[in-house]
């Protein structure tokens, strides 16, 4: 098990999900992969994890999810970002920056 | 997207995991699946084993059971799921504890049925008006040194003329007409009515039309407007009646229109024909002659505080004008609903509030049942807290269980209410108007529901959580047995028995008030011997019987036929009979008869009687003489008074020999005459009102067309009633009898009201008692089982087997006793409300007072005898083993 990996807060699991989404409509096996992917392993989520994410989101309709066919012809369950999902994300992101620019202040002052 | 999708959607995705849970948990099942799938074959194509691959894979996701949970979580269905399971372990808890459940259900029903059958009686009666914007209609009432009167017709049509803020103006007047050919000649109820009226009213007619413009004038052809009861029954609900002709009162009326029953308004009203004001009533010198009723709608913008100035300003001139007639005159303007249900607010507020009453000691008895099953519930719950069940979840398993007795209950007392309801309307028909359609509404489901959930949290849910004694420690050590949740139980056991018995002896206390004046009420003598009189009414039509020899002649005969009437011992005809709240005012002067007075003359309540008419009613004779067959149409005018009139006009001479004058001329003779006789007061407006001055003339020198006959017989009223019908019909094939009864029904129709108001109020009361008392029993008993051993340490330490009974009975006898200290208060409190049920009763009659309060002793007493027995009965030896 790698050890440099981070614990990834709800909320940002939340985000990172609302971000791989914006792509494209994947399942959640290819959410996984996406974000491990991009983030280069760093954020090792615990997969099983993003099911309850999943369908909280779902809940509050910043996505949406319809049974589709897989690239090696499985059922499988879509999710795609709503209007709502997009204004969510923005909205995460600009939070995200502030917070990252504030913390980067905090370190470089002290 | 658009938005209707998105909700569709939105709706879909909360639901569908509700609705549909077995495919929820098979769609996540296989979403999972496939996750795992394709981890595994991601890890085998990147050089794994099958098998390592499997188990990395099956650890990186997690635990999927848990994830699963978390899932369920987001769809909200755990709650739902633990709800219907703690609801449903709560139906098994009450399952298994019949007596209990029974208990609980049916008091909550009984309370909340009883509270929602007068809730919708109320709202029924109270509800508005059924014309179009209700709100806007206004009754002008006059009044006469601030009492009600009726209105003048040139009153009447001063003020049509000169209002600027009522429009449609209109006046009524009640009358009756008979109907004949086609069957039986009938009896209808008419509205005489301003041809104004049913277009003010905006009434919408089944057939035809309302009344126009004119029709009311004189020399307009006569017209009539059937009910719809009538032209159901009479004219076999045919369309085709409008623009036929109707016999009514010997004359031909053009049919124009049917209009719905449900109007109610004026009351009873089973035909409606336009007003004609008599020639004479428009004459300068009838505007005293006060018979008519007056409603108007307030024209658009104007608000009743201008309509109420309006009319006072232009009655005070009217006043200015004719002093003679209108001085001391003024004028009300008051909702059109008040004015028709008014007087069955306050009363029906009141048994709506002792219902409330009654159902707040009901649900306090089941709160104290609840409150002695939670303390055998301690154990359990230490138990389930032990074995690691969260206090949250604790929690709302005991709200859903108090909930649900109070639930199943409120629902048994709904479905009762309807039932209530239904009894009330029928029971209560003759002596509260609007009832016909009375039922359990979607208002009074809301208040149903509300009742019982209010209800079900305050005495169910709140008890539960406040002592429930959510912790490990204590009872399960075993060493509950007055820990500190059981103190504070049987404290808050002890305060709601108090506070029950308190409320029951308000209740008493109004229910006993309501029974002592009701007591009073059938003690009034009301002047006449009731018992073996039947009664019917006649109305001979001018048509026929225009002129006073047709009208002697015709009674002459039915006088010989109702004398040869079965069993009949004595007979004669009077206009009205008593009870009849007829108003028959008219003015009079004593010695000689003057013109001018300076002030509206006194008046005196006219009766026209028979010869035999006071005999045949038993009315006793105080002095003089009363009429004879001699005293007729050539012989001197003669007049027999009250004791009223005697008191009131004659204090302390004597009447007879003097001559009182009427402001009633006929053919251009003075009504009036030498006094002959006096006889005792009569009660005519109902057995609560006292008698007016009062002035028999006799028939013979004052013949009229309406007349009521009585009869005192040995026969069964229905023998003489057919035989009479028989007798009638042979002398006038076209003449029916009306009214048909005895004067033990009109009597016992006159005590209606209050007799429903103090049958209802005792019931409840009653009930009330009941209740308190069952609730006394189970605190005291309960007790007495808590104590047993220290009764046994007691009872071993030479206590006697009386103290401790003693001590037992002074238990509930202190909670009855403060109890009841508090209730009287209250009662004190609220008796001022009641004057309007009261009759020779003050709110706050002593004797009523300590009666309720050795009532409620009494049940102090009798609730621990059970109790006090059993203590005397504990073996010490037994109970100090015991544990």
């Amino acid at each position: 098990m790698p050890t440099d990996n981070t614990d990834v807060l709800q909320g940002t699991l939340d985000m990172l999900i609302l971000k791989a989404l914006s792509l494209e409509p994947m399942h959640g096996w290819g959410i996984s992969q996406r974000i491990q992917q991009i983030s280069r392993d760093v954020l090792q989520i615990n997969q099983g994890s993003l099911y309850p994410a999943l369908h909280r989101l779902e809940r509050r309709a910043w996505i949406e999810a319809d049974w589709g066919t897989s690239e090696n012809n499985r059922r499988a369950k879509y999710y795609q970002l709503t209007s709502l999902g997009k204004k969510q994300l923005a909205e995460e992101r600009a939070s995200w920056q502030r917070f990252t620019l504030a913390v980067e202040r905090v370190l470089q002052t002290t | 997207m658009d938005a209707l999708h998105l909700l569709a959607r939105r709706a879909r995705t909360f639901l569908r995991p509700l609705v549909s849970r077995r495919r929820a948990e098979a769609d996540l099942d296989e979403e999972m699946r496939f996750h795992l799938d394709a981890e595994i074959a991601e890890r085998v194509r990147r050089g794994m084993t099958p098998d390592a691959a499997r188990t990395s894979a099956l650890r990186d996701f997690g635990g999927v059971s848990r994830f699963k949970e978390e899932c369920r979580d987001a769809w909200g269905t755990r709650m739902m799921d633990e709800l219907s399971r703690d609801a449903r372990y709560g139906f098994r808890a009450l399952w298994r504890a019949p007596a209990f459940t029974a208990v609980a259900v049916l008091t909550i029903a009984l309370g909340v049925g009883a509270a929602t059958t007068i809730y919708s009686v109320v709202q029924s009666v109270l509800r508005p008006l059924p014309f179009h914007d209700p709100a806007s209609l206004v009754a002008v009432v006059t009044t006469y040194r601030g009492k009600d009167d009726a209105a003048s017709a040139l009153d009447f049509v001063d003020w049509r003329r000169e209002s600027k803020t009522l429009a449609g103006m209109a006046a009524i007047a009640t009358d009756a007409m008979t109907l004949t050919g086609s069957g039986e000649p009938e009896r209808l109820y008419a509205a005489t009515v301003s041809a104004s009226l049913l277009s003010m009213l905006r009434v919408r007619p089944i057939a035809g039309r309302v009344f126009r413009t004119g029709e009311d004038s004189v020399g307009a052809a006569p017209v009539v407007i059937l009910g719809e009861a009538v032209w159901r029954r009479r004219f076999s609900s045919d369309p085709g009646v409008v623009g036929q002709s109707v016999n009514l009162g010997g004359e031909p009326y053009t049919v124009i229109g049917v209009v719905p029953t449900r109007l109610t308004y004026p009351a009873a009203a089973e035909i409606y024909v336009p007003l004609v004001f008599p020639t004479g009533d428009l004459d300068e010198g009838n505007r005293g002659a006060r018979y008519y009723d007056v409603v108007a709608r307030l024209a658009p913008g104007a608000t009743i505080e201008q309509a109420r100035a309006e009319m006072r300003g232009i009655t005070a001139r009217l006043a200015s004008a004719h002093p003679r007639a209108d001085e001391g005159v003024s004028v009300r303007v008051a909702p059109l609903l008040d004015e028709t249900v008014g007087m069955f607010r306050r009363p029906l507020l009141i048994l709506l509030g002792a219902a409330a009453v009654l159902l707040l000691i009901a649900c306090a008895n089941v709160a104290n049942l609840l409150l002695v099953r939670a303390a055998g519930r301690d154990g359990e719950l230490a138990v389930r807290t032990a074995l690691g069940a969260g206090r949250a979840r604790l929690v709302r398993q005991l709200a859903t269980e108090a909930l649900v007795p109070f639930l199943v209950g409120g629902a048994l007392g709904t479905a009762a209410a309807t039932l209530g309801t239904r009894w009330f309307a029928t029971a209560a028909s003759d002596t509260v108007p609007r009832l016909t359609d009375a039922g359990v509404d979607g208002t009074a489901l809301v208040f149903a529901l509300v009742a019982t959930l209010t209800t079900g949290v305050v005495f169910g849910v709140v008890p539960a959580l406040r002592f429930a004694r959510l912790g490990v420690s204590g009872t399960l050590r075993g060493a509950g047995r007055s820990s500190q949740g059981s103190i504070g139980r049987r404290r808050a056991r002890t305060a709601i028995v108090g506070s029950e018995v308190a409320l029951a002896v308000m209740l008493l206390v109004v229910a006993g008030l309501v029974v002592r004046s009701f007591q009073h009420l059938m003690a009034v003598d009301p002047g006449f011997r009731r018992e073996g009189v039947v009664t019917f009414r006649l109305d001979l039509p001018s048509t026929r019987y225009g002129d006073a020899a047709k009208l002697r002649a015709f009674t002459a005969q039915l006088d010989d036929r109702v004398r040869a009437l079965p069993g009949v011992t004595a007979s004669g005809r009077i206009l009205r009979a008593p009870l009849s709240e007829y108003n028959f005012n008219v003015g009079f002067s004593v010695d000689r008869w003057q013109e001018e007075t300076g002030t509206r003359r006194p008046a005196v309540q006219v009766r026209i009687a028979s010869p035999g008419y006071f005999e045949a009613m038993r009315i006793g004779l105080v002095r003089g003489r009363t009429f004879t067959a001699h005293d007729d149409a050539t012989a001197p005018q003669v007049v027999v008074i009250n004791q009223a009139m005697a008191r009131a006009h004659f204090s302390g001479e004597t009447p007879l020999g003097r001559r009182v004058w009427l402001g009633w001329e006929d053919e251009g003779v003075r009504r009036g005459g030498e006094i002959i006789g006096v006889v005792d007061d009569v009660r005519q407006f109902g057995l609560d009102r006292p008698s007016a001055p009062e002035m028999y003339l006799p028939y013979d020198q004052t013949p009229v067309g309406p007349m009521t006959v009585v009869a005192r017989t040995t026969a069964s009223p229905d023998v003489v009633f057919a035989a009479a019908r028989a007798a009638v019909r042979e002398l006038d094939p076209d003449l029916p009898l009306f009214e048909l009864g005895t004067l033990q029904e009109r009597f016992d129709k006159s005590a209606a009201r209050p007799r429903l108001y103090m049958t209802l109020l005792a019931t409840f009361a009653g009930v009330a008692v009941l209740l308190a008392a069952i609730g006394l029993y189970g605190v005291v008993s309960y007790s007495v089982r808590q104590q047993t051993r220290e009764i046994g340490i007691r009872l071993a330490l030479g206590a006697t087997r009386a103290d401790v009974a003693g001590a037992v009975v002074g238990q509930s006898l202190t909670v009855t006793v403060v109890g009841a200290a508090l209730g009287l208060a209250g009662a004190l409190a609220v008796s001022r409300l009641l004057q309007a049920l009261l009759f020779g009763v003050s709110p706050t009659d002593v004797w009523t007072y300590v009666a309720v309060v050795g009532l409620i002793a009494l049940v102090g007493v009798i609730a621990s005898w059970v109790p006090a027995r059993r203590a005397t009965l504990v073996d010490p030896a037994m109970a100090l083993r015991g544990d």
